[in-house]
């Protein structure tokens, strides 16, 4: 991402300078001569090499040409009708080429001007990366450059690369997903990329298990089971990755709570709230009297108002509805604050003292007994 | 004359008695009161002499709708019903709102709403097409109920895109709570009655023109979709009935759409769902809730077809299904549309079996709740037109027929006595409430007579205190009643429960106002957020409210400014909702609350006055349009005033000899408030641990509110008050008639 940015910033920096650049000046002797030799290299380019020559190549042809001239002279030149076989041809990182017509046909200017842009930037990339985040780059982010590739040109750059001694510290490993990851070994060991990749790798399955978990089945995710999301899941390795990916403004929706046996759950803030996951987690309790106890204190604190125990037929709390009646009596024999409002008829409605009188917590009851017909 | 948007500038006014059919110029003579409520205040002040009886050619009936109706806005499919009330004790005026279509409709007929005068020599019904105006012949009608009039209206006029007010034979025989029913299945209470002694049996309104409107289409659909996004549950909840993975809070009763709730009969059945408020496509799915237990049980959802919603609103409170059994055992159809109070009413007719063990128990033994029961008499109450509005007059039943049958026993003939089937009552027999419901709408006998009078009237008719002391008669919720009444008013109890500011409305009103504003008070249920939302909504005048307006789940803590404060807003609110004729059940929320975790759960609360502004192009700022509002509360003052002829409209006594009593007058509040012992036992007021109310707090909330107004010490608007409202011309008869404050 770092890496795509900063070509960004490249691209924009260069549209500001030929901006800059770009005004009009008379010809001079000197940018006539700069002109001609520019296009006389081209030509020569386009008959030897049969290649385009790129405009960066031009410029040490320029002589006595004031420097911030020398971009907009060679656009000019692209341009100018007595340079009628000379063609310019961009690509996408903003380098332009220049080609003659009688030796390269626009289609072989484009695609022989594009291939060594896309290799340049490819290599940039897994460097910048290696450099700037000491992480190796994976092959589906490479293939985003340049709006997507098709996975036939970017195997036949990564091919290029690979033989190409400028790139000779460009290596590869292979992520357990079966994903190829690119690092560069002036700033990568092969044992850090291969780490480096897994977790990625791992982050990446963790976030999509807890993000569908959260939104398509409204529920928790169990830390423990996220360990068969990769092979070799060493003890800890997890409960890492999510501490750092509750400090990624990428995942930072990842939120994990502590059940009361101590079982980690996690869930997407942006699809759950915590007080939701708060009714989940203590469903996974599976101690229906504690379940009770909690919600009521809950409710007793928050609304505050007693509570139906109607509320717990409610799959979200986890309690068996044939268990409900029992538990009830349990949590009144267990929970000291726990207590049951009079005079609610066939309704059974229980509060905590904790945080409501007896009064309050029979007022509360009636009110949701009678409504408001 | 300047020219607006929302209004179509025609008020149609029909007289029965002479058949003439004209028009008012509705900018000139009443946009200084909105529409709907508003506009029919005026026109009974304009037009109706104090004392005139309800029944009486003289009374008319104002079919109200507002700027608002059939622009697409949220919640803006009602109509009100204004009118002097058959069962208010001085027949003062009140109005009932109802849903629908006929609000839309009229305003594409070219009609911003409806005055009936007179009285017919013969039944009739008032065709409404368009431009045409037509008083057609509905003695083939008469007799018969609201369904086959709906039926046979569609027949005669042939047209599907036609929306109908009709009565029932309970409006025919003038029954005091008789239902004007708006497209079958949406009542206004009290209307009935009224069109019934005008020998009105229908409305009927067809509309194809267009509604012009002052902003752009783009603006008013921008409008719609944040007024829609501050949309809760259909009673106004703004958290879901059970958790959500995308809610913080839950416990909102009438937001039951859920992963666990099916539509069972809907084809193929719809699972509810998240019911996210973000996601615009699921609205409906929240409800239609109610707190009601028979869609509470996840049996009962198996009949479920869909919600049924007026026009415009987003979130349905009405509920169709689908019973077969309904057909099969009893011999009715087997669909059912209405809403949460529609449908329960009709337990009360089992005497006390209110509770949900009871209810189940008479299941078990006969099929009662089964479609035998709710559904049944559902359909009966709205083809007969039979009022039920906070189960009054069916809790006066369930008292009347069970704990207290004795009384009915001494107040009927023996003979009418015995030919009650007691024993179907007792075990749930359907049969029972076909009987009893017939009764109630031919006004049959003594029970159907004493029925049709209402229920303060029915109780003084059969004994009075002497016979059931008042207190005991105020214990209605243990009877599974939802209302307490003081001297001329219905108060339904969420309405004064923890809420001083609710008592306060209420007792302003003639009947129960028709408005849950104070319901809405505690609109997440989270005691630390809604106190929150309250520091941030203004007063009338654009200061903040402020969180000591709000009571701590409603239970209550004596009197402060903030409630003043509050209560003025709700008087000016409340009564812009019904003259705009906005739903005055869930969308009233919106302007304080919303379901928004990221807008900390506020609503917007200067959401009706940038609509009025938009749609008709009179921009008014949210205090000017809280001013609008309190004109129109003042004017309602006046009436009542006038009607009573009296400026003395409260008495308090701190120390009442028999302990009740505390209040008397027009703005009495009910001694149940205070001292009903099975009510409240022994909770103590105003300590934040219970909903009982101080009579001496009280007190002290009523004259800060009468001081807010710049009312007397008695409840009378001062001459200034009327003036600074610029009401000059209500000044100045209230000073002719020596009823200034």
């Amino acid at each position: 991402m770092a890496a795509k940015a900063a070509l960004a910033a490249q691209y924009q920096r260069d549209a500001s300078a030929a901006a800059h650049v770009y005004e009009e000046r008379p010809e001079t002797a000197a940018s006539k001569k700069f002109k001609d030799a520019a296009a006389k290299r081209v030509r020569s380019d386009s008959k030897k090499l049969e290649a385009p020559t790129r405009t960066d190549q031009l410029k040490e042809l320029a002589v006595d040409v004031p420097s911030e001239e020398i971009s907009w002279r060679l656009i000019e030149l692209a341009n100018d009708d007595s340079y009628g076989d000379i063609h310019p041809t961009y690509t996408f990182t903003g380098a332009t080429y220049l080609y003659c017509d009688k030796y390269v046909d626009v289609e072989t200017a484009e695609k022989l001007a594009r291939e060594p842009e896309l290799r340049a930037a490819l290599v940039k990339l897994i460097r910048d990366n290696a450099k700037d985040a000491a992480a190796p780059t994976a092959a589906d982010v490479l293939m985003r450059l340049s709006g997507g590739l098709e996975k036939a040109e970017f195997d036949t750059a990564m091919a290029a690369i690979s033989t190409d001694e400028t790139a000779s510290d460009i290596k590869s490993v292979l992520a357990f997903s079966g994903l190829v990851y690119y690092y560069s070994d002036a700033h990568l060991t092969e044992e850090q990329a291969a780490a480096k990749a897994r977790a990625v790798e791992l982050k990446v399955k963790i976030v999509v298990e807890i993000r569908a978990d959260s939104k398509f089945l409204a529920k928790l995710t169990p830390v423990a089971w996220l360990d068969t999301l990769a092979p070799d899941t060493q003890p800890g390795e997890i409960e890492a990755l999510l501490e750092q990916m509750m400090d990624d403004p990428a995942t930072i929706d990842v939120s994990v709570l502590t059940a009361k046996s101590g079982e980690k759950f996690a869930y997407s803030k942006a699809y759950m709230t915590e007080e939701y996951a708060t009714v989940l987690l203590r469903g996974e309790s599976h101690d229906a009297a504690y379940i009770i106890a909690e919600t009521v204190r809950e409710a007793a604190e928050v609304y505050p108002r007693a509570t139906d125990v109607q509320l717990f037929y409610y799959p979200a709390f986890g309690v068996d509805r044939h268990e409900i009646e029992g538990a009830v009596a349990r949590a009144l024999e267990l929970y000291e604050d726990i207590k049951l409002v009079p005079n609610t008829g066939d309704d059974v409605f229980l509060y905590s003292d904790r945080f409501l009188t007896a009064d309050q917590a029979q007022t509360t009851a009636d009110q949701q007994r009678h409504g408001d017909s | 004359m300047p020219t607006y948007g929302g209004w179509t500038g025609k008020t149609l006014r029909v007289n029965l008695t002479t058949g003439v059919v004209s028009a008012d110029d509705t900018i000139a003579k009443y946009k200084d009161y909105v529409g709907g409520e508003g506009l029919g205040l005026k026109v009974l002040w304009n037009e109706v002499p104090a004392h005139t009886p309800a029944f009486a050619p003289e009374n008319k009936l104002i079919i109200g709708v507002g700027p608002l109706n059939g622009t697409g806005l949220p919640h803006n499919g009602r109509i009100s019903f204004t009118s002097l009330l058959a069962t208010n004790p001085d027949n003062l005026p009140g109005t009932g709102h109802a849903g629908g279509h006929f609000s839309s409709l009229l305003k594409l007929a070219g009609w911003d709403s409806i005055i009936v005068e007179g009285k017919a020599p013969n039944p009739v019904w008032i065709f409404v097409d368009n431009d045409n105006v037509s008083i057609r012949d509905a003695r083939k009608m008469w007799g018969n109920g609201n369904f086959y009039t709906n039926a046979a209206i569609m027949d005669e006029v042939g047209q599907e895109a036609v929306s109908v007010v009709s009565i029932g034979q309970a409006g025919e025989n003038m029954h005091g709570a008789a239902t004007a029913m708006c497209d079958r299945s949406h009542s206004g209470q009290n209307a009935g009655g009224i069109m019934g002694s005008k020998n009105l049996k229908a409305i009927a309104v067809h509309g194809t023109g267009s509604l012009k409107i002052a902003c752009t289409g783009r603006e008013l659909l921008a409008q719609i979709a944040h007024h829609t996004s501050l949309v809760g549950g259909t009673s106004g909840g703004m958290t879901p009935g059970k958790p959500k993975p995308w809610a913080q809070y839950y416990g909102g009763g009438d937001w039951t759409g859920d992963p666990t709730v099916w539509w069972g009969a809907a084809c193929p059945p719809v699972n509810t769902g998240m019911t996210d408020p973000h996601d615009v496509h699921t609205y409906a799915f929240r409800g239609p809730g109610t707190r009601t237990s028979w869609n509470s049980s996840d049996r009962h959802m198996k009949w479920m077809v869909r919600g049924a919603a007026c026009f415009g609103c987003p979130n349905p409170c009405h509920q169709a299904v689908n019973v077969p059994e309904m057909q099969t055992n009893n011999g009715y159809g087997q669909y059912c549309v209405n809403e949460c109070g529609g449908i329960s009413s009709p337990s009360d007719y089992y005497g006390t079996a209110t509770t949900a063990a009871q209810i189940q128990s008479l299941a078990n033994a006969s099929g009662y709740d089964a479609p035998g029961g709710r559904f049944m008499g559902s359909i009966l109450q709205d083809d007969y037109g039979i009022g039920d509005d906070y189960h009054i007059l069916t809790g006066d039943f369930a008292y009347y027929s069970s704990a207290f049958k004795g009384i009915t026993k001494a107040n009927l003939p023996a003979a009418e006595y015995n030919s009650i089937n007691w024993a179907a009552q007792a075990s749930g027999d359907p049969a029972f409430m076909t009987d009893i419901l017939k009764r109630f709408a031919f006004r049959i006998g003594e029970l159907g007579y004493a029925h049709g009078l209402g229920s303060k009237a029915w109780w003084k008719r059969w004994g009075g205190p002497e016979k059931f002391p008042y207190a005991f008669m105020q214990q209605e919720r243990a009877f599974g009643k939802a209302v307490c009444w003081n001297e001329t008013t219905w108060f339904a109890p969420h309405h004064f429960e923890g809420q001083q500011t609710g008592s306060i409305i209420n007792s302003m009103y003639n009947r129960d106002p028709c408005m849950h504003e104070q319901t809405h008070i505690n609109g997440t249920g989270v005691a630390a957020v809604d106190a929150a939302v309250w520091d941030q909504i203004p007063d009338v005048y654009g200061n903040p409210i402020g969180h000591a307006a709000c009571d701590p789940n409603s239970n209550t803590l004596p009197w402060n400014a903030s409630k003043t404060a509050l209560t003025v807003r709700l008087a000016a609110e409340g009564v812009l909702n019904n003259s705009l004729c906005q739903c005055n059940r869930g969308g009233a929320a919106a302007t304080w609350f919303s379901p928004l975790a990221e807008r900390g759960y506020l609503g917007d609360s200067h959401l009706l006055a940038d609509e009025y502004s938009m749609v008709t192009g009179d921009k008014q700022t949210e205090s000017q349009f809280l001013h609008t509002g309190l004109r129109i509360f003042t004017l309602l003052r006046a009436l009542t005033i006038r009607g009573m002829g009296t400026t003395n409209m409260i008495q308090y006594n701190a120390a009442p000899a028999n302990g009740l009593t505390f209040f008397t007058g027009h703005d009495a509040f009910p001694d149940a408030m205070f001292n009903n012992p099975t009510f409240w036992g022994s909770k103590t007021a105003l300590t934040g641990t219970s909903q009982r109310q101080d009579p001496a707090d009280m007190n002290t909330a009523v004259q800060a509110f009468y001081t807010a107004m710049n009312w007397s010490s008695t409840g009378a608007p001062r001459k200034q008050a009327y003036l600074d409202l610029g009401m000059n011309d209500v000044a100045s008869e209230m000073e002719t008639l020596g009823l200034l404050g």
